[in-house]
């Protein structure tokens, strides 16, 4: 093996990668890759390769109406120069296509690659090849064919449309978008990984007169194969039509303040919203958060405690490995009320000073990556369902929350799918058009009972990196007030 | 740009004919995108990509269609992208049958000089600037303490269509853009955020610092800021953000949609009155104010002006070819190709049916709301309900006076609000999403924080 060539030498090389996977064939020509942008002067180099193999089916009404397939591959650098950093990215990854956005990267810093210069190739690690730890490689021809999963999405589309009432649309879509990446760094990273996501959703559209609903639900899970097998379509169907016949005929909630409680599961996305992206050093980088300077003290109140945990098994955001190559972690956010540390890729370490949690991820190759959530959720409490609802005498349940978004000053807002009035402690009847609104640090203090029963779900997240997979979790917590705009 | 589409069209070819796959049509684009933002004065964030993707439709024998979109644009990917549209095809609809658009071939009229293209700014030209425009706003006033959201992008791409009966078309196009979103406080209050986004045809003639003053402004204006008494006002909507709020409710112009029964519109709704009989919407592709026109839908159909709504009368939707063959309308050029073929607008035109010579001024009345921008769209608006609630940044109007609102809600319902505009000013505002008047609703619903 060579260690140290001249650059007159490098015009000369003709790698022949494998194209087809991602493996030790690519150790010579990324370790010369990133050994020439060391000798140009870059501070640290990284190289992430991508390949996708994506399939999605839309059923509608009965009908298969897509399946849509989609192959991807693409690789980006990222190049720092001091704490100034730039990110290349191009759909060729033949040696030449790679050295093409490395110069590119290069000249963004006033650096180039010099013909008199010696490179010595970095010294990458051993393969940490996750898919092979995993037995990864067979995932995908053990995934269900395009074929089974029509047959399965066709069956949860006919259980929506005989369990739903004044039903106009019945649509389900799922898809398995399997991923194999590799990224190798001039600190000697070399490592590749599978990644497997496969989701289901439903969706419900009834009108009655003038009366329109819609409810929607979905599930995920990241590694496993038989995902689409062992779905109870009956269940979710029969959970679908019951949100779009209570709300159908609801009338629209009164704005005003009111105490709320939250539902499990997807209610855990006013956490992952109003606080947990404000706990990345994303937004810490760019002062964008409340709680930049906050570590250490009471940010929620002292029977709050969260954690954003990188590999659950089965979790929808789960990643054995992030996309700078550092292992997952399980990372505590806050415990009692006391915010305990911020998710950090290696960017927000260099300009934060935070430690590193494995929490860079990014959509594909098209996006550098930056710190993102993975399975976040508030742990459980000591308080039963009982308790927390005979502590309201007039309030709002929200029993199923819609997408969410929080902005730079910490103002977020929710939409509420399924709503309930609570009236002396007891669920009474159904309101609809409710978005709950706040400001995140003060409404992280007044939740103030956790319930006993933890249960999480599946979602997408936006944000600067793309759309990644997340989990968002919670068990059912009492916010003590909070504004509820309506009619 | 490194991909040749001459190249790639007879590649392509060589492939089909060797597989037996005798009807095909690709639509693609690539693009090269330089882009930077500043943080306190020094270079942030700095990206340029040079990328391309297709999307391969093959008929089989039995006319059933199949799909795959790839950004493998090697010879070995395109051969596994026809295998994959291939075997899709087995489940394409025996039904809904796909063909190529009727104006595929037909040559597309080109606005004079929209395809000139320039060299594209180099990274550090783009530094330079955006570095410039954020010392600006930082520099106005100890108040502005940063600016989270900035950034100066230039890209140039191509945009082709062929098939296999020899339709070929490809546009090149330019486009600059900026925008600036600083955070600004006063003591003892709430950090206060908004900026400006300004488009240009290129970085050349994109005027950053005017975006950056815009975006000082505009942030200025929300640093004194107080509570709104929840209730219901006559609101104005901005130009921008009343085109937000048409684009999030287009579903009732999208003839795909109504066909799918996810739509506020039924097919019998062309004719019917849906909005005040002042109200004039168009959809305005090549409009000469759009910066981002494009002549050729993902069906290569000719794209051009179509009149959605005329003195408040609902008179056509926007179509596939898909669409129009099975409602029995004209083409519009509307369609993005894909295993189901779908449809959305380009540039919405918003305008009244009457040239007001006593145009109203919203400072001069009382009790009203004026809604400067609409945020979380994606959260707030339930399409097939027809109902929003959404938080906004705007004003509470009274008494000459003009107060920035702390925090608030509007709700409606977008049919009912089509009805209530009770005003539309005579002047018309170019935005980067559209071309809108002022519109005033009366009677919408507000809850502040």
């Amino acid at each position: 093996m060579r260690n140290i060539l001249s650059m007159e030498n490098i015009s000369q090389i003709n790698y022949s990668m494998q194209t087809a996977i991602f493996d030790n064939s690519w150790r010579e020509p990324l370790s010369l890759l990133l050994g020439l942008g060391r000798a140009a002067g870059a501070d640290f180099i990284e190289f992430f390769l991508q390949r996708g193999n994506y399939v999605s089916s839309l059923i509608e009404n009965s009908k298969v109406t897509a399946i849509t397939p989609s192959l991807s591959l693409g690789a980006g650098v990222r190049v720092f120069k001091g704490k100034e950093d730039c990110y290349v990215s191009t759909n060729d990854i033949s040696f030449n296509g790679l050295k093409v956005i490395l110069e590119k990267a290069l000249n963004i810093h006033s650096l180039n690659l010099s013909h008199n210069r010696i490179i010595s190739e970095i010294n990458l690690e051993p393969l940490r090849d996750y898919a092979e730890i995993k037995q990864k490689s067979k995932w995908l021809s053990h995934c269900s064919s395009v074929s089974e999963m029509c047959e399965i999405i066709l069956k949860l589309n006919s259980a929506q449309q005989n369990s739903t009432r004044s039903l106009q649309s019945a649509t389900t879509n799922g898809f398995r978008d399997w991923q194999e990446v590799m990224v190798a760094s001039s600190e000697g990273v070399f490592a590749k990984d599978i990644r497997l996501n496969q989701s289901i959703s439903a969706q419900v559209f009834c009108e009655d007169g003038a009366h329109r609903t819609s409810s929607h639900s979905r599930l995920g899970d990241a590694s496993n194969p038989d995902f689409f097998r062992k779905l109870n379509t009956q269940e979710i169907a029969e959970k679908l039509s019951e949100t779009a016949g209570n709300m159908l005929h609801a009338d629209f909630v009164s704005s005003g303040n009111y105490p709320v409680i939250l539902a499990n599961q997807f209610g855990g996305v006013i956490f992952h919203e109003a606080c947990g992206h404000l706990l990345e050093t994303t937004a810490v980088q760019r002062n964008s958060t409340p709680f930049a300077d906050k570590k250490g003290k009471m940010i929620a109140h002292e029977n709050l405690t969260a954690w954003d945990e990188g590999s659950w098994e089965n979790g929808f955001g789960s990643i054995e490995m992030d996309d700078e190559g550092m292992p997952a972690q399980r990372t505590l956010l806050i415990e009692n009320g006391v915010l305990r540390n911020f998710l950090c890729d290696r960017t927000g370490n260099l300009l934060t000073g935070h430690p590193r949690t494995g929490s860079g991820r990014r959509q594909n190759y098209t996006f550098a990556p930056a710190s993102r959530m993975r399975n976040t959720y508030i742990a459980p409490g000591k308080f039963t369902q009982e308790e927390m609802f005979s502590s309201i005498d007039k309030g709002i349940y929200c029993k199923k929350l819609g997408g969410g978004s929080v902005g730079s000053t910490g103002d977020f807002n929710f939409g509420v799918e399924e709503a309930w009035l609570i009236e002396n402690g007891k669920i009474t009847k159904p309101v609809k058009g409710a978005t709950l609104i706040g400001q995140a640090p003060e409404v992280m203090q007044r939740i103030s009972m956790s319930g006993n029963d933890l249960e999480i779900s599946a979602g997408f997240c936006g944000s600067v990196s793309g759309s990644i997979y997340v989990t968002v979790g919670q068990p059912h917590i009492k916010v003590d007030s909070i504004t509820v705009g309506g009619r | 740009m490194s991909l040749h589409i001459e190249h790639l069209k007879s590649e392509i070819q060589k492939i089909a004919s060797e597989k037996s796959i005798y009807k095909y049509d690709v639509y693609g684009s690539q693009k090269e995108e330089n882009s930077a933002s500043a943080k306190n004065k020094e270079p942030f964030s700095l990206t340029s990509s040079i990328r391309a993707f297709l999307i391969l439709r093959v008929w089989n024998i039995k006319h059933q269609v199949g799909v795959t979109r790839t950004s493998n644009l090697t010879n070995e990917g395109l051969r596994e992208a026809f295998d994959l549209a291939k075997s899709s095809s087995e489940f394409g609809s025996l039904e809904n049958i796909y063909e190529f658009s009727n104006e595929c071939q037909k040559e597309i009229q080109k606005i004079e000089n929209k395809n000139e293209i320039n060299k594209i700014a180099t990274i550090q030209d783009l530094v330079k600037e955006v570095i410039a425009a954020e010392e600006k706003i930082l520099n106005y006033s100890d108040k502005f303490k940063s600016v989270p959201y900035n950034k100066v992008s230039e890209s140039i791409s191509s945009r082709f269509y062929f098939n296999s009966d020899g339709a070929f078309k490809v546009e090149n196009s330019q486009m600059s853009f900026c925008y600036f979103y600083p955070l600004a406080q006063e003591i003892e209050k709430k950090t206060r955020q908004s900026g400006q986004l300004e488009i240009a045809k290129n970085f050349s003639s994109l005027d950053v610092s005017g975006c950056a003053e815009k975006a000082i402004v505009k942030t200025k204006n929300h640093l004194d800021y107080a509570p709104i008494k929840n209730g219901k006002y006559t609101v104005i909507f901005s130009p921008e953000a009343f085109l937000d709020l048409i684009n999030a409710f287009s579903n009732f112009m999208n003839a795909q949609n109504i066909l799918d029964k996810k739509s506020l519109s039924h097919k019998e709704s062309i004719g019917k009155q849906i909005a005040n009989p002042e109200f004039c919407l168009l959809d305005s592709p090549l409009h000469p104010k759009n910066i981002s026109s494009i002549y050729f839908d993902e069906e290569g159909t000719p794209t051009r002006e179509v009149t959605i709504i005329e003195n408040g009368i609902l008179k056509s939707f926007i179509h596939s070819s898909y669409t129009a063959k099975v409602l029995e309308s004209q083409l519009t050029g509307h369609a993005h190709i894909g295993s189901k073929v779908t449809v959305s607008p380009h540039y919405l035109h918003v305008k009244s049916n009457k040239k007001s010579s006593n145009t109203k001024n919203y400072l001069e009345e009382n009790n009203l709301i004026y809604i400067e921008s609409l945020s979380a769209l994606h959260a707030g608006v339930n399409e097939l309900q027809g109902s929003f609630s959404l938080p906004f940044d705007g004003f509470y109007i009274n008494e000459n006076k003009k107060i920035s609102i702390e925090a608030a809600t509007v709700a409606g319902d977008f049919l009912a609000l089509l009805n209530d505009i009770s005003y539309i000013h005579g002047e018309e505002v170019v935005t980067p999403n559209g071309v809108s008047p002022e519109i005033w609703v009366k009677e919408l619903s507000i809850t502040g924080l």
